[in-house]
């Protein structure tokens, strides 16, 4: 094998780099259940993988073979493990670059963003890579990666987790990631994967430490800004309340603000739930009862039909400080051990 | 008859008059479609797209002998010896030594295991607790379960800070890159609630999981919106936040009793949880409106919404998804607060735009259905009573009779000496 091409068909019967392995069936039993329609190539690959794994042969071409099955089942995890593994052995034996498998850990690093493309609903890909990275200890061109993943699916769970990580692992609070999730959501003011790690490097990270000066006003200032070109949006709501939380300071503060997307005695004029939403936590708070049945009304009758239920269930709450308990963090946001 | 319905036997009127036209009809959940789907996905082979799930076969088994079981088929559409045939595939899945199951027979290197290799055919929590809960309603009563073994092996998983790893897998990797997310830990709780049984139970003593610091871990991953995330700072997702309220339910910490007491029990913030669960509840997306290749957030509905057809989504700003149905809708079963929601527009989404005319749902309209999306479809109309399904139990996401099977077992009980 002079070099390494995951696209070439191999022939494990006929192939001379496979003729010391035994492939090993898959034993099913007599009557299985959820038996799936296997293509005939991934039976005979999987064999050699249990082959493979029952002599715990790490030899260069298990990366074409784990290279194979990935190709047909990226989700597969022993496979990816058993990957990871042939690569740290033959790093450790001098042989990754070598001659024979012909590799390095950046080609590895291109051909597992190609796979992640392809799949990209996938979690193993994504801790394969973190796996990587980790082990190089160097996060150099990672976060591009990421954003390139974020072209196609911006609220992409495993790609989110992963970049979280990225940033923790290597310290990256930083201008250019702020200014990244500015880029996202000025491209998208509804991705609240961006809208969540934004709160993660800017306050999040902090768990129950003070943040500094002027990031409070500069956050409110950015979700209030988000609102106001989309009142009706949940996400910079969300925000808007909990770094109003950190800060400590009340939502009362907000009815102005919110009178804007919800005038009560206007209805006509009303753009937004959340609004409603809000001003009826703030009037509970207040003791103006009846406003604040006034809002959860609106919502129920016309501008969040859908939870009819819960906003009179709000209404019964009224007065009785239960429905929207006002308390600081409870929990750090950031556990200290992670 | 006396139970004749007085409405039913009225005229039909046919003047025309400035009434608005009558309501449709109520949709209503085709049982016979389904009981199709289901015995054909036990009895033909799944097609070649589930290759993808071969490394989690037991879930694959678990969904497809759960759907029939919720609809009361089992017993009477599959034959004695094909039932216990399939009883013994689930337990050609549990280790020989070492306790647990492994999650598909993809790893099982039979006769050539050795302490040497062992380490590429672990035993999974998710294989573990779908082997179970399969056995369980199939009728087992899991006398051959390995389960001192099992729950030690159970214990080991754990990590300091109360999360749990899926399995020991075959890299030494460093905790900070290893998955922790709630799934695990309600995995661990369910394995847990099924196997340990009542104090004085075990023929050995067995080591338990620490509890206090597994419900301080599902705590820290509240966001800051009140769902909860793959790990403390992680975006909030229904999936996670119904493996974390569903995994106190299984520990008995998820209900606060009225006197305060000294170990961790409960949400930080249960009303602001609820709320944000309810929140999931969402007008569908305009398919003309919406370009499925595009990567930012489909057009919101208009405003005010409607509230006919709304389905569940599992973030905010996302579509809408049979899956969600149930992993909301449990959440707040569990919480006691599913009749907050509104179920009729939850019933339209799914019998009128989700269900598939071949029996079972698919992820959203129009989409292929699949043994995931049709079995969490039905636990979710299930917990509502639908008719044509029976009832199910919201943190096993099973029949309630399976539930109960488990709790009557024999072996539960404290040995008497």
């Amino acid at each position: 094998m002079a070099s390494y091409d995951s696209d070439e068909e191999i022939d494990y019967s006929t192939d001379p780099d496979w003729s010391h392995i035994t492939p090993l069936p898959q034993d099913d039993g007599e009557n299985p259940l959820a038996q799936i329609a296997y293509h005939p190539d991934y039976v005979v690959a999987m064999s050699y993988l249990r082959g493979v794994m029952a002599v715990n042969d790490h030899s260069p071409q298990v990366l074409k073979l784990t290279a194979d099955i990935i190709g047909m089942n990226a989700a597969h995890y022993t496979v990816w493990g058993y990957r990871f593994k042939t690569l740290m052995a033959l790093e450790a034996s001098n042989s990754l670059e070598g001659e024979k498998a012909n590799w390095s850990w950046r080609k590895e690093l291109d051909w597992v963003q190609s796979i992640a493309k392809q799949y990209e609903k996938n979690y193993q890909i994504w801790h394969h890579r973190q796996l990587i990275i980790d082990h190089l200890n160097d996060p150099t061109g990672e976060r591009e990666r990421t954003n390139e993943m974020f072209a196609s699916d911006s609220k992409n769970y495993h790609v989110w987790t992963y970049r979280q990580w990225l940033v923790k692992r290597f310290s990256l609070f930083d201008k250019e990631e702020l200014d990244t999730m500015e880029l996202l959501l000025k491209e998208d003011v509804r991705n609240n994967s961006a809208w969540n790690h934004r709160y993660f490097i800017t306050l999040g990270r902090l768990g129950i430490e003070s943040p500094p000066e002027g990031v409070i006003d500069r956050e409110v200032k950015f979700a209030k800004d988000a609102i106001l070109t989309a009142p009706q949006n949940p996400s910079p709501w969300n925000y808007l309340k909990a770094v109003l939380r950190k800060g400590n300071i009340n939502v009362v503060s907000l009815v102005d603000f919110c009178g804007q997307f919800a005038p009560i005695d206007s209805e006509d004029d009303i753009s937004s739930s959340h609004a409603l939403d809000v001003l009826s936590e703030i009037y509970d708070q207040t003791g103006d009862l009846g406003k604040a049945e006034q809002a959860l009304m609106l919502l129920a009758a016309k501008y969040d039909p859908v939870r009819k239920n819960y906003w009179r269930y709000r209404k019964r709450l009224l007065g009785s400080g239960e429905s929207v308990p006002v308390a600081s963090e409870k929990a750090p946001a950031v556990h200290a051990t992670v | 008859m006396a139970d004749v319905n007085p409405a039913a036997a009225a005229p039909v009127t046919t003047t025309t008059t400035n009434e608005p036209p009558p309501p449709p009809p109520r949709p209503t959940f085709n049982r016979d479609r389904n009981i199709k789907y289901w015995l054909r996905c036990l009895r033909t082979l799944l097609p070649t797209e589930y290759t993808s799930n071969d490394l989690n076969r037991t879930s694959l088994a678990f969904f497809c002998v759960n759907g029939l079981s919720i609809l009361g088929e089992l017993g009477n559409l599959t034959k004695p010896d094909e039932r216990s045939q399939w009883i013994d595939w689930l337990y050609g899945c549990q280790l020989q030594s070492g306790g647990g199951f492994r999650a598909s027979p993809a790893t099982d290197i039979g006769p050539h295991l050795s302490d040497a290799n062992r380490i590429w055919d672990p035993a999974t929590l998710p294989g573990t607790f779908f082997c179970l809960i399969t056995l369980l309603s199939l009728g087992d009563d899991l006398t051959r379960v390995n389960r001192e073994d099992t729950l030690e092996w159970l214990a080991t998983l754990q990590r300091p800070d109360g999360s749990f790893a899926e399995m020991h897998s075959g890299i030494n990797e460093k905790e900070d890159t290893a998955t922790r997310d709630p799934r695990f830990i309600y995995l661990a709780a369910a394995v847990r609630w099924l196997l340990r049984g009542e104090e004085g139970s075990l023929s050995r003593e067995v080591k338990d999981i620490d509890i206090d610091q597994a419900v301080r871990y599902v705590q820290s991953c509240e966001a800051y919106d009140y769902g909860y995330g793959s790990r403390p700072g992680a975006e909030s997702h229904a999936g996670h936040t119904f493996c974390a309220i569903s995994a106190l339910s299984l520990l008995d910490r998820l209900h606060p009793p009225k006197q305060p007491v000294s170990y961790p029990i409960g949400l930080p913030n249960p009303s602001q949880t609820l709320r944000w669960l309810l929140s999931r509840q969402n007008a569908p997306t305009d398919p003309d409106a919406f370009d499925p290749s595009s990567h930012v957030s489909p057009p919101p509905p208009s405003f005010p919404p409607s509230d006919a057809h709304n389905g569940f989504n599992g973030r905010d700003n996302k579509r809408t998804d049979t899956c969600y149905s149930f992993w909301v809708i449990g959440s707040l079963d569990l919480l006691k607060k599913a009749h907050l929601v509104n179920s009729e527009s939850n019933r339209e989404y799914l019998l009128e735009d989700t269900a598939h005319r071949i029996g079972g749902f698919g992820k959203w309209a129009g989409a292929p259905p699949d043994v995931l999306h049709s079995c969490l479809g039905m636990v979710s109309l299930g917990i509502f009573r639908e008719e044509g399904i029976n009832r199910v139990d919201s943190a096993l996401c099973t029949a309630l009779q399976t539930r109960e099977w488990a709790e009557s077992l024999e072996w539960r009980r404290k040995k008497s000496t």
